[in-house]
């Protein structure tokens, strides 16, 4: 029983001996179709199945939820289709002989909105310049590539140097906690002729190559606390004079949503903050009490050589491909926040007692959300916490920076701020080192909404499909 | 006799004129709080008419027995409260605990504890992940002052076992400080 305090969790679980290779295909109708431009006519299950595995293929899907094979996977004895919490399917693992397995995953994880041969042939690129042979997802591939690069920080040695997650209750409680990416809206729906976007080149990866906590994780009290290298702690913050701008988050719910906003009047908040956000608030002149949580010894460094080696690989690959290993360590950062449980689709035959059915559009379906708890998992939700707040902190320092020299700040989001008048940094496009800020001049800017911003030369609107977005359809957010 | 409300001066009075009570040292040398829980069990065993009430029946309850596990193998230097059959652990009995544990940990090389629980924990993640007695032991890392300050906050031995662990509890059955770095 690891997880609730016994052995611990190690990361990474285990380093590839050899990288697995696979011919990418998509299927379109009812046909599978190759990056070599074989066709196969695929009209039923048994025939997909056999395809895939005789072709030794990863499939791509546009939509998993519209595979057409769908009810069949899920009754198959052995193939796991694995969904969201409420139930949407979002992969579909398929089990051959001797325990051999294939995918079936929604290209729209890779950013992909259309199928064909040019954009497998593209993903074919990526996968032999990452040289981890190929991996079903961003998250996988970003994972396949720290392993490979903690190998060769450690060489021989890696078993021991692994890292530890945080027993299972405490590894919950600090996902439940954590705060998020910041962002905030100045000057709403204010329309700008000129405005600038200041962006931290690689945000997310100069907060990961920083010195993260490591070690035992210790439950922690009271003054205590101080004495330990990392802590991630409830505490009471009282603001004595109004802020001009908010510095720590306070996580506040609507619905089954909790987001951070970041207050700025005097009062008194509880809320759980990282050691170095209570620095930040103190030195900001607000008064802290610490109540309890969690501590952490030992510092490690060992996600900088791999945020060091997608870099290299973002600025040595062609340009069409780069937006690709942002998505990779980004997806990677992601799974490191992600939680032990996961989630299936069964049959009702297979269904076991606690299982929740699946509703959609009105319509009960006979398959079934069953939970199932990862008791080996490869996630460090204290690491992903600490790896936002980093985030939070340097945007905040830029945006004050911003302030000060009057600006006009007129919105952030999670790595990036929006200012009317242009700061002393680089312009985007010169070569800069991960972390540093670069400015892109936008014209007719407007912020719509918190993260949505419209521009001559581009749009932001998270969470809509670019078809039906405004006059703009160019923009990938993060 | 109508049961009295004691004072120092009332409670130090009924004891040095109640024969069956023996002193180990000059009355006045007690503390206040054990001169009046002798007087108040004295008494009741009095209007109850039964002999005079033993130690245990003085102090209210038996502390729950600290044991100690030296070092051994793969052991780690530990001390060890069982729950009594007849009642819960309570506060005093890992302050108790707490106190004999700390002279354990000035021979240790850090001030790092690992606190170990052994009971049943109410939620249960997965079907299969708990033993069918549902028992089970797990450990935490922590420091002496932490220790110090969540047993001063913990209302019962279930909030301490949360406050620990995170996990909510139906009853813990056993609790172990131990220590790795002695010398």
């Amino acid at each position: 029983m690891e997880e609730e305090g016994g052995t611990p969790v190690l990361f990474p679980a285990y380093i590839e001996k050899a990288f697995k290779d696979r011919t990418l295909a998509y299927f379109e109708g009812d046909h599978l179709i190759t990056e070599t431009g074989d066709i196969h006519l695929c009209p039923d299950f048994s025939t997909f199945l056999c395809t895939t595995f005789e072709h030794n293929l990863l499939v791509f899907l546009l939509s998993v939820p519209t595979f057409p094979f769908l009810e069949q996977a899920i009754a198959f004895p052995g193939n796991k289709v694995l969904c969201t919490e409420e139930g949407k399917p979002i992969g579909i693992r398929l089990l051959g002989a001797r325990r051999s397995t294939r995918w079936v995953v929604s290209a729209a994880s890779w950013g992909a909105e259309t199928l064909s041969l040019e954009w497998l042939q593209l993903l074919r690129e990526v996968y032999d310049q990452a040289g981890v042979g190929v991996q079903s997802t961003p998250g996988s591939l970003g994972m396949a590539l720290f392993r490979k690069s903690f190998e060769e920080l450690h060489g021989e040695q890696w078993r021991e140097k692994r890292l530890r997650r945080p027993p299972g209750p405490f590894a919950e409680k600090i996902r439940y906690e954590s705060s998020g990416a910041r962002s905030e809206v100045f000057q709403l729906n204010v329309q700008f002729d000129i405005a600038y976007e200041n962006d931290q080149h690689n945000g997310y990866g100069a907060a990961l190559a920083q010195f993260q906590p490591a070690g035992k994780t210790y439950r922690v009290r009271g003054a205590a606390v101080r004495h330990y290298a990392f802590y991630f702690v409830e505490c009471e913050v009282t603001i004595h004079n109004t802020l001009d701008l908010g510095v720590f988050p306070v996580r506040v719910s609507e619905g089954r949503n909790r987001h951070p906003v970041f207050p700025r009047d005097v009062g008194m908040y509880r809320t759980w903050l990282w050691n170095t956000e209570i620095k930040l608030a103190e030195r900001e002149g607000c008064h802290i009490k610490i109540l309890s949580g969690y501590g952490w010894k030992e510092a490690t460094s060992d996600f900088q050589p791999f945020v060091q080696h997608i870099a290299t690989l973002r600025d040595q690959a062609p340009p069409e491909i780069r937006p690709y290993f942002k998505l990779a360590l980004v997806a990677m950062v992601g799974r490191l926040g992600m939680s032990a449980d996961r989630y299936k689709l069964v049959a009702g035959d297979e269904r076991e007692e606690g299982d929740r059915c699946v509703c959609d559009a009105g319509i009960a379906y006979d398959w079934w959300i069953h939970q199932e708890h990862d008791s080996y998992p490869q996630s460090m939700p204290h690491i992903f916490s600490h790896t936002l707040m980093l985030c939070r902190v340097s945007l905040y320092e830029m945006a004050k920076r911003c302030m000060q020299e009057e600006l006009n700040v007129i919105a952030t989001n999670t790595d990036a701020i929006i200012t009317e008048y242009k700061p002393a940094i680089a312009d985007k496009g010169e070569q800069v080192e991960t972390g540093e800020w670069t400015a892109l001049e936008l014209h007719h800017v407007i912020v719509t909404a918190n993260r949505h911003l419209d521009s001559d030369e581009k749009s932001v609107h998270p969470g809509i499909p670019k078809k039906k977005k405004g006059k703009n359809n160019g923009t990938v957010t993060t | 006799m109508a049961k009295a409300r004691w004072t120092r001066e009332t409670a130090l009075t009924y004891l040095a004129n109640n024969p069956d009570f023996t002193p180990a040292k000059p009355l006045s040398e007690y503390s206040t709080p054990y001169l009046k829980r002798t007087a108040s069990a004295f008494q009741d065993a009095e209007l109850a008419g039964r002999a005079a009430p033993s130690t245990t029946e003085r102090r209210g309850h038996a502390r729950a027995p600290v044991e100690h596990l030296e070092k051994e193998g793969h052991r780690l230097n530990q001390y060890r409260v069982l729950t009594p059959l007849d009642r819960e652990l309570d506060k005093a009995d890992l302050q108790n605990l707490y106190r004999r544990a700390s002279k354990g940990a000035g021979k240790s090389g850090g001030d790092e504890v690992l606190i170990v629980l052994t009971g049943v924990v109410e939620y249960i993640p997965v079907k299969g992940s708990v033993p069918d007695n549902r028992i089970q032991t797990v450990s935490f890392w922590s420091d002496m002052d932490s220790l110090k300050e969540m047993i001063a906050e913990m209302t019962d031995i279930l909030s301490f076992a949360e406050d620990v662990s995170g996990l909510k509890w139906e009853e813990v059955l056993a609790v172990s400080f131990a220590f790795p770095n002695e010398k």
